[in-house]
């Protein structure tokens, strides 16, 4: 689910056009519909997987986009909306992506998640960020919370960053996954994992997923 | 251009200084042309040299009508030219250090030494002169001649060129060359004067056979005295850089890097083994580039820790900010309840 109501990405990633959607979860939120009738079924490439994936776009439509920020949503909606879906289309795992700062709803899915992972770049505005939000969320009771070291330069150690970010942090880090010019490349026109399933990042992203279906 | 200019400038000078010629010594000719191909040598790689000391040469005799009579001359200023370019492959690109400069006078010696030893070799055979007489009477004062020119001749030239970097090492050694080369010519100009004054009051026949004989002899004798000289200075001068300039420019380096901030504790400029004002200065500078390394390192980890407890004050307040709301409090409860729920 794209809860980043303010600049939603992820159907990018699944190359759904948003001309073909009839509803977005911004018509949830003003109960327009139901949320199950916002999922699209994206399909995978990738044979061996079983069970389906489903994606609850945000609207791109800028009209949208200026009406939930200036007139604001049902928090308490959201909520409901994150439990039929996990009930209709019963679900496994509902995987919340979130707004990178601190509002309201991305406390609201903190508040609601089993598990937080927190993705962030070595850089000073991300430690400083990624810090705070961890506080936070250790505040809201998150059982398993973890750090994600994403876009590291070559020029890093990762075994040396990973044990400093989690010395100064006291989370876990699960994965530093390094830079790499064909992630940039590919620039969000695709699951990069199906693009490249033998690359060493797809290799550190599928062992992040296999902890997280423990 | 510069280098076709510069072998027609040698050819031209051979013709018109070939009558230049050691007073009462008419096989002993002076040649400071040679300075072009050397330092052409030096500045732009040895083919360039040893080219316009061959060209330089052939358009001289082309000149004088010899043509190619004495083509193994034109070999000859070809390896004069050549040898001392050589010393650009061992990495002297140019003069900076006390031992460049003695390298550079090295390579300057051996080209001359080579160079002449084939010409005089060839005019040998060609003549069927014996060995012994052409290396003693010939070779030799030539030999000496050109060096004594060369050494004269080619710091100056060095400088100009910029190939010579004047600095307080180079400076030394160039004022240790030039008091040798005085003495050498002071010392000289003495046994002449002594040797004129006997051959005045000498009645024998054949006293030209004889004021040769003795300028010959002269002339070993100069030629000796000159290695001895040059190769006292040249350890003089290297006994003075290594005692001074070696301590000073490792001292005005390790400035430079305790000012770039690029000093490691470890650094350290090397201890002068004596008790002069040297050996006092490295000391100090020594003790003071660690006291300045240790502050540093000191403050560095003041700020380090005044900016942590900066950034921690600045964290606090932004999530007390976000968790002092009624929002966050309302869904901590919730958030609270669902977990319990859950379980």
């Amino acid at each position: 689910m794209d809860t980043d109501i303010q600049s939603p990405g992820i159907h990018v990633v699944f190359q759904v056009s948003q001309d073909r959607l009839n509803y977005s979860l911004n018509h949830f939120l003003w109960r327009k519909c139901e949320i199950e009738e916002v999922a699209v079924e994206v399909g995978l490439e990738e044979a061996a997987l079983k069970g389906k994936l489903f994606l609850v776009p945000s609207s791109t439509n800028t009209g949208d986009i200026a009406r939930i920020i200036s007139d604001g949503y049902n928090m308490e909606l959201l909520n409901e909306g994150f439990n039929r879906l996990c009930e209709k289309l019963e679900l496994d795992f509902l995987l919340v992506d979130t707004h990178p700062g601190l509002n309201e709803e991305t406390l609201l899915s903190i508040a609601i998640s089993d598990k937080l992972l927190i993705i962030m770049r070595p850089d000073q505005q991300d430690f400083e960020g990624s810090s705070i939000t961890l506080r936070v969320a250790s505040r809201l009771k998150v059982e398993d919370i973890a750090v994600i070291l994403n876009k590291v330069p070559a020029s890093f150690d990762p075994a040396g960053l990973k044990s400093e970010v989690e010395r100064s942090y006291g989370f876990p880090v699960e994965a530093v996954i390094p830079h790499s010019d064909e992630f940039m490349v590919l620039g969000s026109k695709g699951l990069f994992c199906e693009r490249f399933p033998g690359h060493p990042v797809s290799e550190l992203i599928r062992s992040v997923a296999a902890r997280l279906t423990l | 251009m510069i280098i076709i200019a510069a072998a027609l400038a040698y050819g031209l000078l051979n013709k018109l200084l070939s009558g230049w010629v050691l007073p009462g010594a008419e096989f002993i000719s002076i040649r400071p042309q040679l300075v072009l191909s050397v330092c052409f040598s030096l500045m732009g790689g040895p083919w360039i040299g040893g080219l316009i000391g061959l060209t330089g040469n052939l358009f001289g005799d082309l000149l004088t009508g010899f043509e190619l009579q004495f083509w193994h001359w034109s070999v000859a200023n070809f390896l004069i030219g050549f040898i001392p370019g050589t010393v650009r492959w061992t990495g002297t690109l140019e003069i900076r250090r006390v031992n460049e400069f003695g390298k550079v006078l090295l390579f300057i010696f051996l080209g001359n030494l080579s160079g002449l030893f084939l010409g005089f070799l060839v005019h040998m055979l060609i003549n069927g002169q014996s060995f012994g007489f052409v290396m003693v009477s010939w070779y030799l004062p030539a030999l000496i001649s050109n060096t004594y020119l060369l050494m004269f001749l080619m710091p100056p030239t060095l400088v100009l060129s910029g190939y010579l970097k004047l600095n307080i090492e180079t400076r030394s050694m160039f004022f240790v060359l030039f008091f040798s080369l005085a003495i050498v010519t002071l010392l000289s100009a003495v046994f002449l004067m002594a040797e004129s004054k006997v051959f005045a009051e000498t009645t024998l026949p054949g006293k030209k056979e004889i004021l040769q004989k003795m300028i010959l002899t002269h002339f070993h004798w100069i030629g000796i005295l000159l290695i001895l000289i040059v190769i006292a200075g040249g350890a003089i001068g290297y006994y003075f850089s290594r005692k001074y300039m070696h301590p000073l420019r490792q001292l005005a380096e390790a400035s430079n890097r305790l000012k770039s901030g690029q000093w490691d504790k470890t650094d350290r400029v090397d201890p002068v083994k004596n008790s002069d004002y040297m050996g006092n200065l490295v000391g100090v500078f020594n003790d003071m580039a660690r006291d300045i390394h240790s502050r540093e390192i000191q403050m560095k980890n003041t700020i380090r820790e005044l900016e942590l407890r900066i950034d921690k004050t600045r964290e606090d307040r932004i999530v007390s900010e976000i968790t002092e709301t009624d929002f966050f409090k309302d869904l901590e409860k919730k958030s609270a309840e669902l977990r319990r729920m859950k379980k």
